[in-house]
């Protein structure tokens, strides 16, 4: 269901190098300069050296498809910038799912208080009950602001579904839905966790203005993870020894 | 309160720290009376295993009195004496309740970090890589552990520090890489390693009953050990030479079938003979791979066909050069993980309950805790035959 769009190849390949001399040229350049950062990159080791690494064999790679070291720049430049706002303006789909040894029902039970998921979402600070299936969430932005919105349940199927959405007007909007299903052979429930988020300017336009930090996959594995943490050991672990060190754990 | 702190590569001090808290209300506080510098410790200490940070305090085999308790704790009381197993484990996952609690879903923190490097998360580990959670661990005055109501467990008072310690680790990790081998009548087993989990591997094999045992190490004194305390052969490398005619000298001494189960007790940081050890050595430090897999080689290439080769020492990352082809024409089992120590902790406290053993015949150094910094280099070096050190705070 994520909307990935492929690249336009005839976008993606940058110059026509005119003659048959250029391109060798430019090939052996390429394949120098591969040679060059890998011999750099294992004399440094640690990041540094894997970064170069990486980047002797994308060269290696443009002097294997013909390619040369002409335009190298503006290829990568492209990618980074597609990395962090060209494919993502559009809606922005994520989704996880976790198995966790217990019922839907239980399960079901403790989703459907969202007054609870503050304990399991990372990003999540408060969430407050208001009446005819609506509630106000507050998150924490990455530079220490909060930001609000209010969301309505949309579908409730006891043990099997919640779906909800954020209400008319909202900065970004939202929409959110957790799926029970049972795991083979009594291992408990599967969950499903799928939210999509409208970014009418890209991420990087949403970044200042809300929680970056929760608009990835792995936050909301994270958050599925702490929800089974909850579930089957009745807490969140935390590798702190004192409580100055305790972020954001077990509530 | 005062901890051993890791600091770097060959650097660990004793520092001063904040004493631990209740954090979460399964855990408990422990004071600890006895703690062990472990083999694996060598692993943070030569600065092979990632994932470490500057100031971790560290140490996974610790014992100790209970001091105070999280709400959830009805099982412990405080005053109680208590051995701590090194593998964090909830107690109530799909792997705690078969029995494999070193792979618990949810005792570790940093899980995320640990699906990247290895697809799925093991338990977290007390004093270990962030990898494995980053928990403090008990190579200090005080220590914080979760889920006190399932992992440690009250020693008996006929049972003494010294015996009950190595409950903790090596006692249980060297009796699975045997229990999990499925042992038959006859069979004899190989072990690469003679340190701490070696000789527990060695004491094991025969507490199970295998027909013959050889130890195999390139230090004399723990050969020595091997052979006084559990009548083990003897195999050092130095003597026979390259993984090939080690290979050789293990087919010779069972008339051509090879050791029905191969242990590797050594792990990433495996010294060789000649040529391999130097390739090993070489792509170890330029990060082209992150163990030098010398002795797991040997195990495959030795192992007898359809036999099982387990794997009790620890690896973190990558190795090159395993001979797969062996693996697979001689249809051989791999049996290897973490210890699942809360699974063996009663049946082995029973073990030592009834003097069928005595783990402290290990030791071979007892130090204080602000010696540490002394006592792993010495350890590393294996100066003074040192094979076991046992701290007191």
């Amino acid at each position: 269901m994520t909307p990935y769009r492929p690249i336009d190849p005839r976008n993606d390949d940058d110059t026509e190098l005119d003659s048959a001399r250029e391109r060798e040229k430019q090939r052996a350049l390429a394949l120098a300069a591969s040679v060059g950062s890998l011999m750099v990159g294992m004399r440094r080791g640690g990041l540094s050296g894997l970064l170069l690494g990486a980047f002797s064999g994308y060269l290696a790679y443009r002097a294997s498809t013909g390619r040369g070291l002409k335009g190298t720049g503006r290829a990568l430049a492209r990618g980074a910038e597609r990395t962090l706002t060209g494919h993502r303006t559009g809606p922005l789909d994520l989704s996880a799912s976790i198995t966790i040894a217990r019922s839907r029902e239980e399960l079901y039970a403790f989703w459907r208080d969202f007054t609870r998921l503050p304990a399991i979402m990372t990003s999540i600070t408060a969430v407050d009950d208001l009446p005819d299936g609506r509630s106000r969430w507050q998150a924490e932005t990455p530079l220490g602001g909060t930001y609000e919105w209010e969301a309505k349940i949309v579908e409730d199927v006891p043990g099997e579904r919640i779906a909800w959405r954020s209400v008319e007007g909202s900065d970004v909007p939202q929409t959110g839905e957790i799926r029970f299903a049972p795991a083979p052979a009594g291992r408990g429930t599967q969950v499903e966790l799928n939210l999509r988020y409208e970014l009418p300017h890209g991420l990087l336009a949403a970044a200042p203005l809300n929680f970056v930090n929760a608009l990835s996959r792995e936050a909301v594995r994270e958050d599925l993870r702490h929800f089974k943490q909850v579930m089957e050991a009745g807490e969140v672990p935390t590798g702190a020894i004192h409580a100055s060190a305790h972020e954001g754990v077990a509530r | 309160m005062k901890a051993v702190c890791w600091h770097g590569a060959q650097d660990m001090r004793v520092d001063n720290v904040a004493d631990p808290q209740i954090l979460n209300p399964r855990d408990a506080i422990i004071k600890v009376t006895s703690t062990a510098i472990c083999g694996s410790d060598l692993h943070l200490y030569g600065g092979f295993m990632p994932g470490m940070q500057a100031g971790d305090i560290v140490g996974h085999e610790f014992m100790g009195e209970v001091v105070e308790l999280g709400s959830a704790v009805t099982n412990l009381s405080i005053g109680n004496r208590v051995v701590v197993p090194f593998t964090i484990a909830c107690g109530h996952c799909f792997f705690c309740d078969s029995g494999y609690h070193s792979l618990c879903d949810n005792s570790n923190p940093n899980a995320g970090v640990a699906e990247k490097m290895w697809g799925q998360s093991p338990s977290g580990l007390f004093g270990y890589t962030h990898i494995l959670g980053g928990y403090a661990g008990g190579q200090a005055e005080y220590v914080r552990v979760p889920y006190a109501d399932v992992g440690p467990m009250v020693v008996p008072d006929s049972v003494s520090d010294e015996q009950a310690l190595f409950l903790t680790d090596i006692f249980p990790t060297g009796y699975q890489a045997i229990a999990q081998c499925d042992m038959q009548p006859g069979d004899t087993v190989a072990i690469w390693g003679c340190g701490p989990v070696g000789q527990f591997a060695i004491a094991s094999a025969k507490m199970l009953g295998a027909a013959r045992v050889i130890a195999i190490d390139t230090v004399d004194e723990r050969l020595d050990m091997a052979a006084t305390q559990h009548g083990a052969e003897t195999l050092n490398p130095r003597e026979v030479g390259n993984t090939l005619q080690l290979v050789e000298a293990l087919r010779d001494m069972t008339a051509g079938r090879g050791p029905d189960i191969c242990v590797d007790a050594v792990g990433l940081e495996a010294h060789g003979v000649g040529l391999e050890y130097w390739y090993d050595n070489i792509k170890q430090s330029l990060q082209m791979e992150t163990a030098r897999p010398i002795v797991l080689r040997q195990a495959i290439m030795a192992c007898r066909k359809a036999g099982t080769v387990s794997i009790p020492g620890v690896y973190g990352g990558i190795a090159d050069k395993i001979p797969v082809g062996a693996l697979m024409n001689k249809a051989l089992t791999i049996k290897t993980g973490h210890t699942h120590v809360q699974h063996y902790l009663k049946p082995l406290m029973d073990h030592v309950e009834r003097g069928d053993i005595d783990p402290s015949f290990v030791i071979t150094h007892r130090m204080r805790l602000d010696q540490a910094p002394e006592a792993y280099e010495m350890f590393q070096a294996r100066r003074d035959n040192c094979i076991k050190v046992v701290m007191q705070p």
